[in-house]
């Protein structure tokens, strides 16, 4: 019975194994300048954790099977342990992973920390229950003002732009991000209610948007195409629902879109909904 | 050292069952409140006449306008559903909807008044057994205000082929929201008091407003596409007409009088200031929490 227990650990490891090296469970393809960095980082965090893995579940079955019930009746004996091992393994574990981490961190702030370059496109991000919204500051490229008390859902107002500003008259507010293929772009997150997160998983990167904070972040997309963006926040009871589209566009397309007044923004979006396949 | 865990787990747990009971006590306790509170209605509305008509009945009619040119309509995208997308193409706010200078969607309703000598809310009304119907249609609600009378029958449809929640912010009445599969089974309700007007929305998409005005009596109308309305079957008497719109809550009001088997006219104006001032009821902004859990508002 150990023999077979001991055997049972070793598969279910290799099928483990098996179900990372494999290639068929993946991530979708990266689609962002950043992508690389992260899927690299990811690769190396898996491989090292991988190895401690697979060396733990071996040494295990092994134990399970050396020291197995063998009918003959032996004592089991105490052990205390070995403190100089204990020292030992914790030191290396501990190295391993303030090292993964130190990594991490390099990928981390190369996205949130380093200032978006220069010229790059400015989107604002207001997330509410259960929908994305997407400010864009039209063609004088300057924000409208907004106020919480002008927030109308009913209005068609979810991010409360205040008609009384003039900066406010070309703006566009939109459910789908729209983006241009190889430019930089700087979203700029906030909430109106609970805490949500963006997630398109073909740019790696999460962000928290989060009320009563302006969170930076940005990227730089390379495939023409739509993707999903999700909430990866639990926000709500229609958390599930809160769901909307990033396109990514040649520059051209984009520019002429930024470029319309409030009135057709909204339809031109529409139409390149429609034009390009949604991208899994 | 075994036995003494045992002990605190008996303890907890013994805790535990103690605190169920006390909430589960408060709780009958609130429901017995709200039986008696249910009690005291039935006993007024006991003391109330059943209205009869006579015959002399007339009616109250009118249109509503609304002064300084007609805003410009106001399009938006359904692209965050693909279904209502797909659905409705070219949606439009219906917060203000004016065709010329007429204004659509004010819910026009006999507040008080006088009719032969005695009160109009001294009299009770029967609830019309035709089921009021509030669709959700194109991802809008169909109509976007209706009346209803106490303990009419409110069939809420859903026609579109997505899901949507039906939240219904009642203040006199039972709070509910409740999720509506495609196309799914009509949800029915009955409102049990008098309440003008009540909020329902969909969170899952957060345009979606209508209007539920729940009135003792039948007297109330809806302005239509052309800004008119006509409430029927009046008993002759002096009343007080409110004209409400959801962005003027507060409403207009106006003493009418209606003659025996005579219609009488209410033409209410609003100016776009008033409802562009976005005032909510009583004037004051009324704040969301944070974080809504409509389950923790919901009794089922």
């Amino acid at each position: 019975m150990g023999r077979a227990f001991a055997v049972f650990l070793w598969v279910m490891t290799g099928l483990s194994v098996w179900m990372f090296v494999n290639g068929k469970w993946w991530f979708p393809p990266s689609i962002s300048e950043h992508g690389p960095a992260y899927d690299q980082q990811f690769i190396l965090t898996m491989v090292v954790v991988g190895v401690a893995f697979v060396a733990a579940q071996a040494a295990l079955g092994y134990a399970v099977w050396r020291f197995r019930d063998t009918g003959e009746g032996t004592r089991a004996v105490y052990s205390h342990g070995n403190n100089r091992m204990e020292i030992l393994w914790t030191g290396i574990t501990a190295a391993i992973f303030i090292t993964v981490a130190l990594l991490g961190q390099r990928v981390w702030w190369n996205l949130h920390m380093v200032a978006a370059p220069a010229g790059s496109n400015q989107v604002r991000v207001v997330a509410q229950q259960f929908q994305w919204n997407f400010h864009y500051a039209g063609p004088d490229g300057k924000f409208g003002r907004t106020d919480p008390r002008k927030i109308s859902d009913e209005s068609i107002n979810y991010i409360g732009l205040d008609s009384a500003d003039p900066a406010a008259a070309d703006d566009s507010v939109t459910q789908t991000l729209v983006t241009a293929v190889n430019r930089p772009v700087e979203l700029n997150l906030a909430a109106r209610d609970v805490t949500h997160s963006f997630w398109v998983p073909q740019l790696r990167f999460k962000q928290d948007a989060v009320p009563g904070l302006d969170v930076k972040v940005h990227f730089t997309p390379q495939t023409v195409g739509q993707y999903e963006i999700a909430c990866a926040e639990l926000c709500g009871q229609q958390h599930y629902k809160m769901r909307s589209y990033m396109l990514v566009v040649p520059a051209d397309e984009y520019n002429s879109l930024v470029a319309l007044p409030q009135s057709q923004f909204n339809r031109r979006v529409g139409e390149l909904v429609r034009k390009y396949p949604l991208s899994y | 050292m075994q036995s003494n865990r045992a002990r605190l787990l008996a303890a907890l747990l013994a805790a535990l069952c103690l605190l169920s009971l006390a909430v589960a006590c408060s709780r009958s306790a609130d429901d017995e409140e709200d039986a008696a509170g249910g009690g005291d209605d039935s006993a007024e509305v006991a003391a109330q006449t059943p209205y009869k008509p006579t015959g002399q009945e007339g009616s109250i009619a009118g249109a509503v306008s609304f002064a300084g040119g007609a805003p410009a309509k106001k399009g938006f995208s359904m692209d965050a559903d693909p279904f209502c997308a797909s659905a409705n193409p070219d949606p439009h706010a219906e917060d203000i909807v004016v065709n010329g200078d007429k204004l659509a969607n004010v819910f026009v309703y006999v507040k008080d008044g006088q009719a032969g000598g005695k009160s109009i809310t001294g009299y009770s009304f029967e609830a019309p057994a035709q089921p009021a119907i509030l669709d959700q249609k194109g991802c809008q609600y169909v109509p976007h205000v209706l009346g209803v009378q106490v303990n009419q029958t409110v069939n809420v449809l859903n026609s579109d082929e997505t899901a949507h929640n039906v939240n219904v912010d009642a203040r006199q009445n039972e709070k509910f929201n409740q999720g509506q599969p495609p196309k799914g089974a009509p949800i029915i309700k009955q409102f049990k008091r008098a309440e003008t007007v009540i909020p329902v929305k969909c969170n899952q998409h957060p345009w979606m407003r209508a209007y539920v005005g729940v009135l003792q009596h039948p007297f109330f109308a809806v302005t239509d596409q052309n800004g008119k309305f006509e409430i029927k079957g009046v008993p002759p008497g002096t009343y007080t007409v409110v004209a409400w719109h959801e962005k003027y809550q507060q409403g207009q009001t106006m003493s009418v009088t209606v003659g025996a088997g005579a219609p009488a006219t209410a033409d209410f104006s609003f100016t776009g200031q008033q409802l562009a001032s976005g005032s909510t009821e009583g004037g004051v902004l009324r704040m969301l929490p944070a974080l809504d859990l409509p389950m923790l508002g919901a009794h089922h």
